[in-house]
């Protein structure tokens, strides 16, 4: 009796067991897990593409994305950009003085922005099929993966050459290799005329990318393709042709030059007509401002800045005067104890960059300024696709045509330059680079111009003996891209090849 | 639905319990005869507490606060047998006589000590088959314990305790026999009077009665799959006596910073600038440095900021405790409450703690005990929990030169972003300008219902609520630290519910039959936790001074929630077997089901085996009149650890602010982003840990000294590892189950008593812990880095390298500077004499990825710890020395007192003094050139973390008993103590066991692959404490 009792207790604590065993299956309540269920919901699918532009947005942490000027790090090279000789600007001066190293931390903001709106925009892509809405909704939205991904790549691309390229979302690809260039743009391209045909000509919301801009990005992209190092000359056509449906249905998407070049770098401009791609920036969540903004490029002596990145002395001497110039540049620091102090008497003896100011300094007493606000950063705008077609037709046809004079133009008289008439096809391609580099001063371009021309060297040649930073490795071609870093080697060793 | 089952599960195990003890009601009234008396020590003291027992039987009673007993005991009692822990039990023959005076002679080896071994269970010391640490309350209670884990420092062989944040009520860690897992918390499991995963925060030090420390497989596996990194059980205290004593403790204590670092001051930082600005700028002609002969004059006579002075402060702490235990017949209670005070030595840091705990132990039947036990804990911080990060005060702190001040006008700090100190953070201001309150409470109820079945026979119910509500405010008033329109302040509320539930059925069954004595336990459990939190936001305060009390007075607001749940099912059955009180077996197994795993991988079983021969029990050792006793242990199993949450299987993404985006332009509303973080993993299982363990234990000399030694192996298989993705896929993690890890290890322990009379006791304790640990398979990898990132590094600077222990640090092996004689060599690394050189491992002229290897490691040699009390008269006096020999620790304050990198503008460290430069060129540290390349993963940042530390000492005083006994106090006592007291070491930084890691901002991660990161952890404080005791 006493014994079959024991085992009686026994056993129910067994059956008890079995019974609560099938309560041992997880349900998470909270979590989102399954992209095949949760993409049904088109909220979802757009939260994904929001989630694509934070990456290349990037954060305040100096890791990610376009929000610091350490995304700038591969482009150090121009010759609009150079740095601080000591301080904490190493990893700005190896790439100022071509002395790459694989392990530059700086670098990896553009990487990892990119590569995570790559891996964001690949998730769209693949799984808009299950998204259950309006199909001209879902359409806009793996439109813009389109762009983003191309629009990603394409950085990557320019500064880093062969590198790991995938485009889907459920198989993970840690183990593949580098991808040859031409592969690249293959890619590229096709995401850019789908993005083309998906987009809508304009979009409600001011900072997403329209048709234009999938045209836009296209015509640079076939610009590029045409030049170093892939030199598929055949793309100068396609790029002319691309910039020129752009500039003739300006009206459609509503792009145009403003009247003032010095009102694009005020806050209330900001997402004006002349932008085509801006990433918008919002110091109200914490993390997402932007930080180009303020300190990055003013004189530590003088005004209490970083001394991040400001312009070589050749490049600012060479600028031609007028309203562009005195837009773009500051050459008169304000101190804190009131005096005025000329750049060629300041620490540096440089002059800096006035573009990124407006919602960060405080005019009348600089050294107080921030490091951060909120402001829209543009990365493509309409004087640009102005300046892709008057080379790209140019470079296809031989000669440049009435329509290349008048886009060169319509940026030279903005900027208070005469117009330009009777050049060669060379003079006139010169004239236009140049252009596009005084244009575009400190916005992160030149230096992709620089390596597609093969011009590093000669711009290289021309660094005044008063630049504090000197040039270390060689300018040529060879030493065009970055590095693939060693974190991500180490992670994956087939990158190594 | 599922839920509703398991609740009437436990129904059913209440009813059965019920009709167990219905039908098996007996009773055992009788009529005899009543014998009283006296229970006395050798001094002649009365001993409250004692146990007196009828052989053989249940029948007994305890005696009161005079030493007094009474007892009815049947006809025909022969012996009556008397006990009490501490003392050796006797057995006391009846002869006819009814009244007795007992004299307990007092048990030094305390052998006859009684030691849980988990479930109710408990074994004699002497009975063990397993390797246990135990302590009881007087080995700490002359010391001001605020933390159960400083009680077990440098105490127990075998468990290192590390104080990785001075930090009050911050992080401690405690590790028994090294760490088995590399992305589990390797702490052990703790379980408090049954309560398993119980919270050592919610027990003041006073209220315990002894800590056993179970170290062996043969002893943690009955806890199966969560035993694996040890356990730790504790009891708390009881009433015993008729007369109920009331003792009251307080303390008052100061604490400083035990050390300061040498900074350079104002004018020694604008010369050293002015060196610098020259080495780097000097154009022939038109140089001017940038401090002027006046400036440097001026910093001379001002003398600048003392930045520790300001950031560091002596911090007072008090604390009060109240206890009053008592009984009779059928109840006994004890009720204690405790207010702890706390100030940390950071300024705007502190903590307080208030505890209440109640035990009530009523016999409702002869075979029907129960316990009723509830523990209440509020605890409430400030600055205290999550600092000791390189972002925090004490991070940013060596960035910060002197010529910087702290305030820039009345009540207004200094701008955040100065010319010569770090990015951001002014130390001083992030202190005032970062709040992070946290308050806990913990409720802890449980019940224990036991009911004696038959002879041997018993089973009892045991059910446990464990309820912790954690609420975080956090305030980040940035407009005193920077000024601007586009400055904005943020405060949040962070809501975290926690519930754990635990049911346990438990049969024991008892039995000596000749020769033969059997013990079995046979146990069924199931438990369950649940968390659910919320968040709630605000940025862009209107007004700063409303804090996080009115969030919605804001620009934007933000909220988000979160649920989380485990369950487990276990069975176990654990057999004690004992021939002839010499030859011991113990075997345990468990069965584990747990809800983080997929299918089949829920399951697992865990087995145990050990034997022990008491050969200080055989006559032929006993002849040789060598060994007052002598035991040789073995043991073998198995035990498991989930290390991984809930959900754990599955993939996930990302949600966070900087996932959202603002589409339509800044100011515009916010878009949620759900962003891709990584795939998830089905096949994931459990670790498992497989130990050996062998051990002897001697006493000599009646065990006035005795010895304890083992030797342990044990194999940590299947290990779970957060592998990170590249950043091209997202740089998120995923885990795996990859890898073994060994650990293996002496632990040796020696008490000595070398002096015990009326006047001068004297006890010492040694003990030395020798654990290797090896990374040995890492599922075909050479080669895992570290998912967290320190010291502004973009590369990890630890790594798991197979061959390699845990805490193995990874960078570039730094090896000085390049030598004027080497300039060709060190032009082809774009390098000139005087910038630091690094080596070449591949021999390819180039620093980079291929050049990393391992450079150093956090793990000691060996650790020890020494304790020695002696008693003269009424004074006590004691020590605790604590050490460790070898091991790493990286200085990231030394690196970036260095500076010129990452977010160092300037520098301030006086090791500059010493750079190379022309005529000054054997040195080691660079030159002030644009050239040079300051890694910061490199072994220029490692330093030796040995040490030996006066880890306490304490005086205490006792008045006369005749003088209190008048005063109705049978206790008084006065002390003085002082903690940290000096150590001695060659690390640089404030201390050489504190750690960065495992704090949540800042990068890190609480893994063992991440020790000894010093990138700003709080240091420990030096406490000087005044107390006083007093029991009625």
């Amino acid at each position: 009796m006493k014994i079959n009792l024991k085992y009686t207790g026994l056993i129910l604590a067994l059956c008890m067991l079995v019974n609560c065993a099938n309560d041992l299956e997880e349900q998470p309540r909270g979590k989102v897990n399954d992209p095949e269920t949760i993409y049904k919901q088109y909220a979802n699918l757009e939260a994904t593409v929001m989630a694509m532009y934070a990456g290349i947005r990037g954060d305040a942490n100096w890791s990610r994305g376009f929000a610091t000027s350490s995304y700038m790090t591969t482009m150090f090279g121009a010759d609009d950009l150079t740095t601080q000789i000591g301080g904490n600007k190493g990893n700005f001066r190896e790439f100022d003085s071509f002395n790459t190293s694989a392990n530059n931390g700086a670098m990896m903001n553009l990487w990892r922005g990119c590569y995570n709106a790559i891996l964001n925009a690949n998730e769209v892509i693949e799984y808009s099929y299950l998204t259950i809405g309006d199909e001209a909704e879902i359409d806009n939205l793996v439109g813009q993966a389109h762009f983003v991904r191309a629009f990603s790549y394409f950085y990557l691309v320019r500064s880093w050459g062969r590198i790991p390229l995938y485009t889907s979302a459920s198989t993970v690809a840690t183990e593949i290799g580098l991808s040859e260039v031409d592969e690249v743009y293959d890619v590229m391209i096709s995401d850019l005329l789908l993005a083309e045909n998906l987009l809508p000509t304009t979009q409600n919301l001011v900072g997403l990318p329209s048709e234009g801009a999938a045209k836009a990005l296209l015509s640079e992209v076939y610009l590029t393709q045409a030049g170093w190092p892939l030199h598929i000359e055949s793309s100068y056509a396609l790029a002319a042709q691309k910039a020129k449906e752009v500039i003739d249905n300006k009206g459609i998407y509503g792009y145009d030059l403003l009247s003032s070049f010095d009102n694009l770098w005020l806050r209330e401009y900001d997402n004006s007509s002349e932008s085509i791609f801006s990433l918008q920036y919002d110091n109200a969540d914490g993390a997402t401002a932007f930080h180009i903004s303020g300190k990055a490029s003013m004189p530590e002596a003088e005004e209490n800045g970083w001394d991040d990145f400001f312009v070589e002395l050749n490049f600012f001497n060479e600028f031609p005067e007028g309203p562009r110039k005195d837009a773009t540049f500051r050459t008169n620091f304000l101190t804190s104890d009131g005096t005025t102090v000329h750049y060629t008497n300041s620490a540096t003896k440089h002059p800096y960059y006035a573009k990124f100011r407006d919602g960060a300094v405080d005019e009348s007493n600089p050294s107080t300024a921030t490091f951060f606000n909120s402001a829209s950063y543009m990365l493509f705008r309409y004087a640009e696709v102005l300046l892709i077609y008057a080379e790209a037709q140019t470079r296809a046809d031989g000669s440049p045509n009435v329509a290349a004079y008048d886009a060169l133009n319509q940026v030279r008289v903005r900027a208070g330059l005469s117009s330009l008439a009777g050049l060669s096809a060379d003079e006139f391609i010169d004239a236009v680079i140049d252009e596009k580099g005084w244009e575009l001063a400190g916005e992160g371009q030149r230096w992709y111009d620089l390596i597609r021309t093969e011009k590093v060297a000669e711009v290289a040649a021309n660094r005044s003996s008063e630049e504090q930073v000197g040039i270390i490795g060689s300018t040529e071609s060879d030493n065009y891209y970055a590095p693939i870093p060693d974190s991500e080697i180490l992670l994956n060793p087939n990158l190594g090849n | 639905m599922k839920k509703q089952k398991k609740r009437v599960n436990s129904r059913y195990s209440v009813l059965l319990f019920f009709l167990l003890s219905t039908m098996f009601a007996l009773n055992a009234q009788g009529s005899g005869k009543d014998i009283s008396g006296k229970v006395v020590d050798e001094s002649g003291m009365p001993l409250p507490g004692a146990n007196i027992v009828v052989k053989d039987s249940n029948i007994g009673t305890i005696t009161d606060f005079d030493g007094l007993f009474q007892l009815n005991v049947p006809e025909g009692t022969e012996m009556v047998q008397v006990s009490m822990v501490g003392f050796k039990t006797i057995d006391v023959l009846l002869d006819g006589k009814t009244q007795f005076n007992i004299v307990l002679p007092e048990d030094v080896s305390q052998l006859s000590e009684v030691v849980l071994i988990g479930y109710g269970g408990a074994r004699k010391k002497e009975d063990l088959t397993g390797s246990v640490g135990v302590l009881s309350s007087k080995d700490f209670e002359d010391q001001p314990v605020t933390r159960v884990e400083q009680a077990l420092s440098g105490r127990s062989a075998g468990v290192q305790v590390k104080t990785n944040s001075g930090a009050p009520g911050g992080n401690l860690s405690i590790r028994i026999r090294g760490a088995n897992s590399i992305t589990g918390n390797n702490q052990p499991l703790i379980v408090i009077d049954g309560v398993i995963g119980a919270n050592f925060q919610l027990v003041n030090p006073n209220d315990i009665e002894s800590i056993q420390v179970l170290k062996d497989a043969s002893s943690t596996a009955i806890y199966g799959s969560r035993g694996a990194n040890g356990v730790v059980i504790v009891s708390t205290k009881s009433g015993r006596n008729k007369k109920p004593v009331i003792s009251f403790n307080t303390f008052q204590s100061i604490s400083t910073l035990p050390k300061k670092i040498d900074y350079l001051n104002a004018a020694e930082f604008a010369e050293l600038y002015n060196s610098y600005d020259r080495d780097l700028n000097f154009v022939p002609g038109v140089y001017v440095p940038p401090f002027s002969d006046e400036d440097i004059e001026r910093y001379e006579n001002e003398g600048g900021t003392d930045w520790q002075d300001e950031l560091f402060r002596e911090a007072i702490s008090k604390s009060y405790q109240l206890s009053v235990g008592g009984g009779g017949e059928k109840v006994n209670y004890y009720i204690s409450g405790e207010y702890l005070d706390q100030e940390g030595i950071v300024v705007n840091s502190s903590f307080q703690r208030y505890n209440l705990r109640s035990k009530v132990e009523v016999a409702l039947t002869d075979k029907l005990d129960l316990t009723l036990n509830m523990g209440w804990s509020k605890l409430k911080g400030k600055n205290n929990e999550d600092v000791g990060h390189q972002l925090g005060a004490i991070g940013r702190l060596p960035q910060w030169v002197a010529i910087e001040p702290v305030w820039e006008d009345y009540g207004v700090l200094y701008n955040n972003t100065p010319q010569y100190g770090a990015v951001s953070g002014n130390p001083v201001g992030l202190q005032y300008a970062y709040i992070s309150q946290n308050e806990t409470s913990i409720f802890q109820p449980s019940f224990n219902l036991s009911y004696k079945i038959l002879e041997g026979l018993s089973a009892k119910l045991f059910g446990s609520y464990e309820g912790t509500k954690t609420t975080v405010y956090n305030l980040e008033n940035n407009h005193i630290l920077d000024a601007g329109p586009e400055v904005i302040s943020r405060a949040s509320i962070n809501n975290i519910d926690r519930e754990r539930g635990q049911v346990n059925f438990i049969v024991d069954y008892t039995k000596e039959f000749g020769d033969h004595n059997i013990q079995a336990t046979a146990i069924y459990e199931s438990g369950n936790y649940i968390e659910k939190g919320n968040f709630n936001g605000a940025n862009g305060l209107n007004d700063v001074s409303l804090g996080w009390n009115n969030l919605s007075l804001s620009e934007s607001q933000t909220s988000s929630s979160y649920y989380y749940d485990e369950y487990y099912n276990s069975l176990a059955l654990r057999v004690n077997y004992g021939y002839l009180d010499r030859y011991l077996f113990t075997a345990t197994v468990r069965r584990d089901g747990v809800s983080k795993f997929h299918g089949d991988n829920r399951f697992s079983t865990f087995p145990s085996l050990a034997f022990a021969w008491n050969a200080g029990k055989e006559a032929f050792v006993q002849d040789l009149d060598v060994f007052s006793s002598l035991k040789f242990r073995a043991s073998w199993g198995d035990s498991g650890s989930h290390a991984i949450g809930s959900y754990a299987t599955l993939p996930y993404f990302i949600q966070n602010g900087e996932s959202n985006y603002h589409p339509n332009g800044p100011g515009t509303g916010t878009y949620v982003g759900l962003g891709v973080g990584a795939p998830g993993n089905e096949s994931l299982k459990w670790e498992t840990t497989t130990q050996y363990d062998v051990g002897i234990e001697m006493g000599f000399f009646n065990n006035r000294l005795s010895l304890e030694a083992d030797y342990y192996n044990k194999d940590t298989n299947d290990l779970l590892v957060n592998t990170l993705l590249p950043e091209y896929l997202g740089g998120e993690t995923v885990l795996k189950n990859v890898g073994s890890i060994n650990n293996k290890g002496f632990e040796f322990t020696v008490n000595a008593n070398p002096i015990r009379n009326d006047f001068f006791t004297w006890d010492v304790s040694a003990n030395i812990s020798v654990n290797r640990n090896e990374v040995v398979d890492l599922g075909g990898d050479e080669l895992v880095l570290s998912s967290a990132l320190y010291g502004d590094s973009a590369t990890p600077i630890t790594a798991i390298q197979l061959g390699q222990p845990l805490g193995s640090f990874y960078g570039y092996n730094f090896q000085g500077v390049w030598k004027s004689t080497e300039a060709a060599e060190a032009a082809t690394f774009g390098n000139v004499p005087g910038d630091a050189r690094y080596e070449d491992i591949n021999n390819d002229g180039e620093i980079d990825s291929e050049d990393l290897s391992v450079i150093g490691n956090a793990q000691p040699d060996f650790i020890f710890g020494f304790s020695n009390t002696m008693k003269f008269g009424n004074l006590d006096v004691s020590f605790v020395l604590t050490g460790q020999k070898g091991g790493e620790t990286f200085n990231g304050i030394y690196q970036k007192s260095v500076g010129l990198y990452g977010q160092s503008r300037a520098f301030t460290s006086p090791e500059w003094y010493n750079r190379w430069r022309p005529g000054h060129e054997d040195t080691d540290v660079p030159a002030f050139s644009s050239t040079s390349q300051s890694y910061p993963n490199s072994s220029r940042w490692l330093e030796d973390a040995s040490f030996l530390r006066i880890q306490n000492i304490t005086l205490a005083y006792n008045l006369k008993k005749e003088f209190i006994t008048d005063l109705g106090l049978s206790e008084f006592q006065v002390y003085i103590n002082a903690e940290n007291v000096h150590t001695w070491t060659n690390y640089s930084g404030y201390n050489p066991d504190i750690s960065s890691a495992g704090r949540s901002t800042g990068g890190g991660s609480g893994t063992d692959v991440d020790q000894n990161i010093d990138t700003g952890a709080y240091p420990i404080p030096r406490t000087f404490t005044l107390g006083l005791k007093v029991k009625f």
